[in-house]
C-alpha cells in the first residue's frame, strides 16, 4: 500500500535534493497530520473521551467530499465549508446518542467504556462504507492534483502545502477562539479541573458537545485538504487514528502546540523513513518510538508536567 | 454455597453428544470455530477480566503460537502438539517484553499500546520475506499440507469430529484454570489489582509482578488457540496478528462479560455463529457484514449491559452460570 | 532504634516546592496529628512516604531503614499501612474479601487470612456487614473498612488521610472512639491528617503543623493551637497578633 505521492523525478537529481524534498513533504503531511491531532486532542484532552472512532469520521468526511467532487463537480477547497458543517452535525449526533448517556452514567461508567463503544461504532461505519463503496483505492484529479511548484530545485507537492497553510490558519483561529471567547476560556477551565469548572456554573456536559462538535469540525476540513492529494478507502479511518492517538500522546495531552509540533515530527519521521526503509515498517517505527517515548516520558514530549 | 449445578451440566452433556447427533460437516465447523473463540476469549480473560487489564493485543499471542507451531512443523518437523506448547512458552516469554512498558501506562493509553504491538508484529510479519532459510511467506501466508486420514502426531483430522473434541477438551481445560485461578489468594490479589491499583500496592500487593503473570499464563494459552487454528483450517497469515483481531477478542469477552467464568464463552456463542452464517451466506463482502454486527452488539452492550451479558442476565434472573467471587 | 523519623525531606512538582526542609518524628505508640491549611503538602506527604512518589531529597527512617525508593508494596510489608483521603474500596469484593485480601499480606493461607479479616471486621464494628458488597456501603462504613483494610496488613504505623471528613457528629466520635482503640489495644502509632479540629485535640500526642510544605509547628495540642505562626496560616496576619 504505497501511501506516497509520485513526485516525477529528474535524472540528475542529487542526494541531498532529494533529501530536502522528503523533509519538506514531510513537514507538510505532518502539518495535516497535525491538525487532525489536534482535533482528537481537544476532544481527547478536554472531554476526556477516547474517540476510537474519529478515523472513522474522517473516512466519512472523506467520503462526502469525493462524492462532491465526483457528482457536483465541486473543488474540495470550496466543498470543505459544507463538509465542516456535516461533520459538525455528524460528531454532535454521535456525542448525544451515544456518548453523552453513557458519561452522564457516572458511577457505573469504566473509561473503557467509552473506548469500547467508540471501537464498536468505528467497526460499523468503516464497515458499511465498504459495503456501500466497496473496497477499491480511490483518488480524484483535480486541476491541482499532482502539480507540484518548483522552488529552486525543489519539488513540492501543491496540495500538500495549500493544506499545510489551511491547516496552520485554522489551528491559529481555534487558539484564539479558546483565548478571547466566553466558551473557549469555559472548555479551558474545564479540562483543567472538571470539578472546578462545575463549581463555577460551567456545565461541562454542554462543553463536551462543544468541542465533539469543534473536533468534528476540524476533521471535515481536514477531508478536503486530504483528498486532493490522498487516497480515499472505507478503511483509512484505522491508519489515520492510531497516527492520531500515537501524536497526541507524543506531543503532550492538553496542548495544542505540542500536537501540531508532533505531527510534523511524525511526518518527518514517516518521510525520511521511507527514504531508507519500506514504507510499511516506517509505520512499526513509528509505534516502536512511541511505546518507546511512554515508557520513558508519559507525560509526551511537550505535555504538560505532572511529576 | 453449592447449588445443584442442573444447568451446567445438561450444557455439558449436550456439549458432549453435539457431533453425535449433528453430523454435517458445515455445523460442525461453525461450532469448533464457536468453541476456539470461546477458548481465545477465555484465555484473555485472565489478563483482561480477571487482572482488568483490557489488552487490545491479544491477537499477537495467537499469531505467535500459530507461526511458530507451523514453521517448527515444515521445517523442523516438530509434531504440533509438541510446536503447540514451544508457540505456547514462546508467546508467554514476548509477553514479558509487551507487558513491561505496556502495564506502566494507565487506561487509554495501556490500550493504545497494545494495539500498537499488534500492529508492529503485523507489519513485521507481512514485510519479512526470509529470516535466515525460513521463509515466512509474507502477507501470503502460509500452506499446511494437507495430510490423509486421522492422526494426533500430524494432528490432522478428516473427520471433524475430532477436532470437535479436543477444542471442547481444551475450553473445558481454560476454565477449569480460569477458574482455579479466580478461587486462589492470586485471583483476589488480581481482583483487587482490577478494582483499584492504587489501594491494592499500600497493602502490600506487588501489582506489576502478579500483572506480568496474568499476561504471562494468557499469552501461553492463546497462543495455543493459534497453533489450533493453523491446523485446523491448515493456512495462517499475518492478519492473525492484526489490531482487527485483537479488538474481536476482547469484543467477544466483554459482550459474555469479562471477569465471569463463562461471560468470554457465551460471547463466543452469540457472536461467532453469526460471523459463520454471514461468511456463508454473503460470499465475499462476509467480513464487512459480520464486523458490522459485531460492532453494533458492542455499542448496544456498553450502552445497555456495560458489565456483558452474562452478569446482566445473572443480576436479572439469578441464575448460576458463572462462578465468583461476587458476593450474593 | 529510631522507630519513625524524617529528615530533610523535600518533593518537588516540576518548578513547584510541595515540601521543604521536612524533619519530624513519630514515636511507638505514638498518635501524632498533622494539620495545616489546604495545600499544605499533607497527602504528598502521605504518597512520599508510603512510596507512591520519590522525594527529591531526604531521608525516611523507620525501624531504622531508610526508606526512601523502596516500592509502596514493600514499604506495607515493612509495617507502614494508610488509607486515603478519598475511600478506595475493591468496589466489586465483599467486605470480608476486602479485609482477606490485606490480610494475605502477612500469611499465605486463605483460611487464616478470613479468621484474621474477621476479627478486624469485629473489631471495626463491621462484623454484620462481612458478605456484603463494598460499593453499597454507606461513607462512614467505607471508611472504617479502608481502616480494616489497612489494619489487616498488620502495621506498626499508620496514616491515616482525613478519616473524619464527611462524617456526621455520631460517626464522627465513633470514630475517634475508634482510633484511640487502635493505639491501646494493638499498639499502633498513628500518624492522622485531620482537618476536624475538635479531634486532633482529643486524640493527639502532639500534633505538627504543616504550611506551604514546610513544619512551622511540633508540639502538645495545646500549645500548638496557640502559636501565632499557626495562627497565621490558617487565618492570616491579623489574628495572629489578637
Amino acid at each position: 500500500m504505497d501511501r506516497s505521492i509520485l513526485v516525477p523525478t529528474r535524472k540528475s537529481r542529487t542526494e541531498m535534493l532529494s533529501f530536502i524534498e522528503a523533509t519538506i513533504n514531510g513537514i507538510l503531511m505532518g502539518g495535516l497530520y497535525g491538525f487532525i491531532a489536534v482535533s482528537l486532542s481537544l476532544i481527547f484532552g478536554v472531554a476526556k473521551i477516547v474517540n476510537f472512532a474519529h478515523g472513522a469520521f474522517l473516512m466519512v468526511a472523506m467520503f462526502l467530499v469525493y462524492w462532491i467532487l465526483v457528482l457536483l463537480k465541486i473543488d474540495p477547497y470550496v466543498s470543505a465549508v459544507l463538509a465542516a458543517v456535516f461533520l459538525f452535525f455528524f460528531g454532535y449526533f454521535f456525542q448525544n446518542v451515544f456518548i453523552e448517556p453513557i458519561l452522564r452514567r457516572e458511577k457505573e461508567t469504566a473509561p473503557l467504556t467509552v473506548i469500547l463503544l467508540t471501537s464498536g461504532l468505528m467497526l460499523v461505519l468503516e464497515n458499511v462504507a465498504l459495503l456501500l463503496f466497496g473496497a477499491d483505492y480511490r483518488m480524484v484529479k483535480t486541476s491541482y492534483t499532482g502539480k507540484v511548484w518548483d522552488i529552486g530545485g525543489l519539488l513540492i507537492v501543491q496540495p500538500r502545502l495549500i493544506g499545510f497553510i489551511l491547516s496552520l490558519f485554522l489551528i491559529f483561529l481555534t487558539e484564539i477562539y479558546l483565548r478571547k471567547t466566553n466558551l473557549g476560556r469555559a472548555i479551558r477551565a474545564t479540562s483543567q479541573d472538571r470539578e472546578a469548572a462545575r463549581l463555577m456554573g460551567i456545565d461541562d456536559y454542554k462543553v463536551y458537545k462543544v468541542v465533539f462538535g469543534i473536533g468534528s469540525t476540524m476533521l471535515g476540513f481536514a477531508a478536503s485538504f486530504l483528498v486532493p492529494f490522498y487516497f480515499i478507502h472505507p478503511a483509512i479511518g484505522e491508519l489515520f487514528v492510531l497516527k492520531s492517538f500515537v501524536i497526541v500522546v507524543l506531543g503532550g495531552l492538553g496542548s495544542i502546540s505540542g500536537a501540531f509540533l508532533a505531527g510534523i515530527i511524525v511526518g518527518l519521521i514517516e518521510s525520511l523513513g521511507a527514504q531508507f526503509i519500506n514504507s510499511a515498517m516506517v509505520e512499526s517505527l513509528i509505534f516502536i518510538i512511541f511505546i518507546a517515548c511512554l515508557v520513558v516520558r508519559p507525560t509526551g514530549l511537550l505535555g504538560k508536567q505532572r511529576e | 454455597m453449592a447449588r445443584k449445578p442442573i444447568l451446567p451440566c445438561v450444557a455439558l452433556l449436550a456439549a458432549i453428544l453435539f457431533p453425535i447427533f449433528v453430523r454435517d460437516p458445515y455445523f460442525l465447523h461453525a461450532a469448533i470455530m464457536t468453541l476456539l473463540f470461546g477458548y481465545l476469549a477465555s484465555s484473555w480473560n485472565i489478563i483482561g477480566g480477571l487482572a482488568g487489564q483490557h489488552s487490545f493485543g491479544h491477537s499477537a499471542f495467537f499469531g505467535i503460537g500459530a507461526y511458530t507451531s507451523t514453521l517448527l512443523l515444515l521445517y523442523l518437523n516438530v509434531p504440533p502438539l509438541l510446536g503447540m506448547i514451544a508457540g505456547g512458552l514462546l508467546a508467554a516469554a514476548m509477553s514479558i517484553g509487551i507487558g513491561y512498558p505496556c502495564f506502566k501506562l494507565r487506561g487509554p493509553y495501556f490500550a493504545l499500546s497494545t494495539l500498537a504491538f499488534t500492529e508492529i508484529f503485523r507489519v513485521v510479519v507481512t514485510t519479512t520475506e526470509e529470516v535466515g532459510s525460513i521463509n515466512l511467506k509474507g502477507a501470503a501466508g502460509i500452506l499446511i499440507p494437507l495430510r490423509k486420514g486421522n492422526s494426533f502426531v500430524a494432528f490432522q483430522f478428516v473427520e471433524k469430529a475430532y477436532y470437535y473434541y479436543i477444542i471442547l477438551g481444551m475450553l473445558l481445560l481454560i476454565l477449569l484454570i480460569y477458574s482455579l485461578i479466580e478461587k486462589s489468594r492470586w485471583g483476589l490479589y488480581l481482583a483487587a489489582i482490577r478494582d483499584n491499583e492504587e489501594a491494592a500496592r499500600s497493602i502490600g500487593i506487588n501489582t506489576t509482578f502478579y500483572k506480568m503473570l496474568a499476561l504471562f499464563i494468557s499469552a501461553f494459552f492463546g497462543a495455543t488457540a493459534g497453533t489450533f487454528y493453523g491446523q485446523f483450517l491448515l493456512y495462517i497469515e499475518p492478519i492473525l496478528f492484526s489490531s482487527a483481531l485483537g479488538i474481536e477478542i476482547l469484543l467477544i469477552a466483554i459482550v459474555g462479560g469479562a471477569g465471569t467464568l463463562m461471560g468470554p464463552f457465551i460471547g463466543s456463542l452469540i457472536l461467532t455463529p453469526i460471523s459463520e452464517l454471514t461468511r456463508t451466506y454473503l460470499g465475499g463482502t462476509y467480513a464487512g457484514v459480520q464486523l458490522i454486527i459485531y460492532g453494533g452488539v458492542l455499542v448496544a452492550v456498553m450502552m445497555f449491559a456495560p458489565q456483558g451479558i452474562v452478569p446482566h442476565v445473572a443480576k436479572r434472573y439469578r441464575a448460576l452460570l458463572k462462578g465468583g467471587r461476587r458476593p450474593r | 532504634m529510631t522507630f519513625f523519623e524524617i529528615k530533610d525531606l523535600q518533593k518537588n512538582f516540576g518548578g513547584l516546592v510541595a515540601l521543604r526542609d521536612l524533619n519530624m518524628t513519630v514515636k511507638e505508640t505514638e498518635i501524632v496529628g498533622l494539620i495545616g491549611p489546604n495545600g499544605a503538602g499533607k497527602t504528598t506527604l502521605f504518597n512520599v512516604i508510603t512510596g507512591v512518589y520519590r522525594p527529591r531529597h531526604g531521608e525516611i527512617l523507620f525501624k531504622d531503614r531508610n526508606i526512601v525508593g523502596l516500592r509502596p508494596d514493600r514499604i506495607c510489608h515493612l509495617g507502614i499501612a494508610r488509607t486515603f483521603q478519598i475511600v478506595m474500596p475493591f468496589h466489586t469484593l465483599s467486605v470480608l474479601d476486602n479485609t482477606k485480601v490485606a490480610a494475605l499480606c502477612r500469611t499465605k493461607s486463605q483460611q487464616k487470612a478470613t479468621q484474621s479479616a474477621k476479627e478486624i471486621l469485629r473489631f471495626l464494628g463491621l462484623e454484620e456487614k462481612v458478605h456484603i458488597p463494598a460499593a453499597h456501603l454507606t461513607l462512614a462504613q467505607k471508611k472504617r473498612l479502608e481502616m480494616a483494610r489497612a489494619l489487616a496488613t498488620e502495621p506498626q504505623l499508620l496514616l491515616l488521610d482525613e478519616t473524619l471528613a464527611g462524617l456526621n457528629a455520631t460517626e464522627t466520635e465513633g470514630m475517634i472512639e475508634t482510633v484511640r482503640k487502635i493505639r491501646v489495644e494493638r499498639g499502633v502509632s498513628i500518624l492522622a491528617v485531620e482537618h476536624v479540629m475538635r479531634a486532633v485535640m482529643k486524640i493527639s500526642d502532639r500534633v505538627v503543623v504543616l504550611d506551604q510544605g514546610q513544619k512551622i509547628a511540633d508540639g502538645p495540642p495545646q500549645e500548638v493551637v496557640r502559636d501565632p505562626e499557626v495562627i497565621k496560616a490558617y487565618l492570616g496576619d491579623e489574628y495572629a497578633h489578637a
